[in-house]
């Protein structure tokens, strides 16, 4: 059964509880990172933060700034297309059972711009020592014992919320239509593309620039050029290296 | 209450499910699980076919349910007798399947309560009190065992349509709130609700009754059985690499009771399950001189504690 995530950023208050949640079930390391006039920190996803919760400020035309928090991470699309974007169909694997796409240590040899330039959430980082790819896995160590994803689990607000992908539909439904009484321009975010679902209340532009994929393409031209020669310059590589 | 949905007619696939993943994780207990489970999902088959709670429901009288007197203190559960057969055809072949050493008693049982003069009203009241009823062939012990077994899924379906009128009564008690009797199970569920604060991540805590399977909310830090609230004398059993499953433990009455912690789960595992999952950390408690509070059907014939 598909899993998803319904995230409420209309109950999310920053604490950052799933972000640190991510970081320590990972065991992930420090990452330096210095004060730059805002509460996001670090400043971007990185190899060694694959959740962020993005803040932003707002000021309406009577002056009143309102703050708008989005704790961003992989969506695990339906069609992924870094998947689509791969040289090596191993390289990304979706999980039959929960949906959640993989990155496997083969994308160590995969060209790192392509695949991010793929993702429509600007989501993929590369670890600088081993090359990998990486990003949310959906905790799928934890799913597959059936135990929520971190962030889920670390979520004092009720804001993450996980489960069997029809039932989180329905749930986001009836979150969406209670925001809409005092939002009307609440709205969820690619729902019949992704496995992890936002419910915004407002322009998803203003929570952040890649909230929301346009119209995911399967393939850009350029993307499909890059696969196309990829075996090539694999070929090339060997014969350099 | 938790506010869960009515179980599926997959309630004994769900079961089925839970079992399979049990087994996977703690083959020790493929032998239990051979013999109760398909006993348990025979049991959630009755459970959906049963009638439950025919005519009119029972009159609530809130001021008398809080004043801590329980729905059916006056009047106790409808006969369970006429159900009696269908229980019976259900549960007592897969329970002689399950257990070969009473195949040849519980086929006797069946056999009687097949008969024109079947002694439904002897076996239903053996259900509570073995002693005082006899088929012949059946010993006292396998009769009560059997009654149990069958009486069960039935009293639990007349519970769940009961459930209704105890849903909002703020009910605190040691005690079921539709039948009265004892706690065998606890769980902590998270449950969604609206609040616009920070909410626990433990979840509320739940008793579920022995005999009728109604859960209720009650006090995290208190004993169910004395009521004890010192923190220095309650303390937790659990067992490496499954934090989630362990036995609240009373110093002050020697007793214990199996508690799931929910909070975590993805899929809430089938309450019979997750107690059967328990049985090695039973003994454990059963082996430094604690008693359950209610014993499980595979862990009522553990070494008792000395007194």
């Amino acid at each position: 059964m598909p899993k998803a995530f319904l995230i409420d950023t209309t109950r999310c208050t920053a604490c950052r509880g799933c972000q640190v949640a991510c970081k320590e079930w990972k065991n992930l390391p420090p990452v330096p990172t210095r004060q730059t006039g805002t509460h996001q920190n670090p400043p971007d996803l990185n190899p060694f933060n694959f959740k962020l919760v993005r803040f932003s400020e707002h000021m309406d035309k009577n002056g009143v700034v309102s703050w708008y928090f989005f704790p961003d991470q992989c969506r695990h699309c339906l069609a992924a297309p870094c998947k689509m974007a791969s040289s090596d169909p191993a390289a990304i694997l979706q999980d039959e059972a929960t949906g959640a796409v993989l990155f496997t240590d083969l994308t160590a040899k995969e060209d790192f711009e392509t695949i991010r330039g793929a993702c429509p959430y600007d989501i993929p980082r590369q670890d600088p020592a081993s090359k990998r790819l990486v990003k949310c896995d959906m905790c799928i160590d934890r799913v597959r014992a059936n135990m929520l994803p971190m962030c889920v689990k670390s979520c004092a607000m009720g804001a993450m919320n996980f489960g069997e992908r029809d039932e989180m539909l329905k749930l986001a439904a009836a979150r969406l239509a209670a925001v809409k009484k005092t939002s009307p321009k609440a709205q969820l975010l690619n729902s019949d593309d992704v496995a992890v679902i936002f419910l915004v209340a407002d322009d998803p532009l203003k929570y952040h620039k890649n909230a929301m994929a346009e119209a995911i393409q399967p393939m850009t031209r350029k993307q499909f050029m890059a696969k196309a020669i990829s075996p090539l310059r694999r070929i090339g590589g060997q014969t350099v290296g | 209450m938790p506010s869960e949905t009515a179980p599926a007619p997959t309630a004994s696939r769900h079961i089925e499910a839970d079992a399979a993943r049990l087994r996977r994780e703690v083959p020790a207990l493929s032998s239990v699980i051979d013999c109760f489970v398909p006993v348990l999902a025979a049991q959630a088959g009755v459970r959906e076919e049963a009638p439950g709670w025919t005519g009119p429901l029972p009159a609530r009288d809130e001021a008398r349910l809080c004043a801590g007197e329980f729905l059916l203190s006056g009047s106790g559960f409808q006969d369970i007798a006429p159900c009696l057969p269908l229980a019976a055809a259900r549960i007592l072949p897969v329970m002689a399947a399950s257990f070969p050493a009473l195949a040849r008693q519980l086929t006797a049982l069946q056999a009687a309560l097949r008969g024109p003069d079947a002694p439904l009203a002897a076996v239903a009241a053996a259900a509570f009190s073995p002693d005082r009823a006899a088929v012949p062939g059946v010993s006292p012990e396998v009769l009560g065992f059997a009654a149990r077994q069958m009486a069960k899924p039935l009293l639990e379906r007349q519970a769940r349509d009961l459930a209704p009128l105890v849903q909002d009564i703020p009910w605190r008690r040691t005690f079921c709130p539709v039948c009265g009797d004892a706690p065998a199970f606890t769980r902590m569920l998270r449950v969604q609700d609206e609040a616009e604060y920070i909410t626990g991540h433990g979840g509320h805590r739940f008793l579920r009754c022995a005999t009728c399977e109604t859960e209720w909310r009650y006090k995290r830090i208190s004993c169910p059985k004395c009521g004890n609230e010192e923190p220095a004398r309650l303390s937790v059993m659990h067992a490496e690499g499954r934090p989630f499953e362990r036995l609240d433990v009373c110093e002050a009455c020697n007793t214990y009771c199996l508690c799931l912690d929910c909070a975590e789960f993805i899929a809430i595992p089938d309450p019979a399950i997750a107690a059967l999952a328990m049985l090695p950390l039973e003994m454990r408690a059963r082996e430094q001189g604690y008693a359950p509070l209610v014993a499980q059907p595979w862990s009522a014939s553990l070494e008792r504690p000395a007194a």
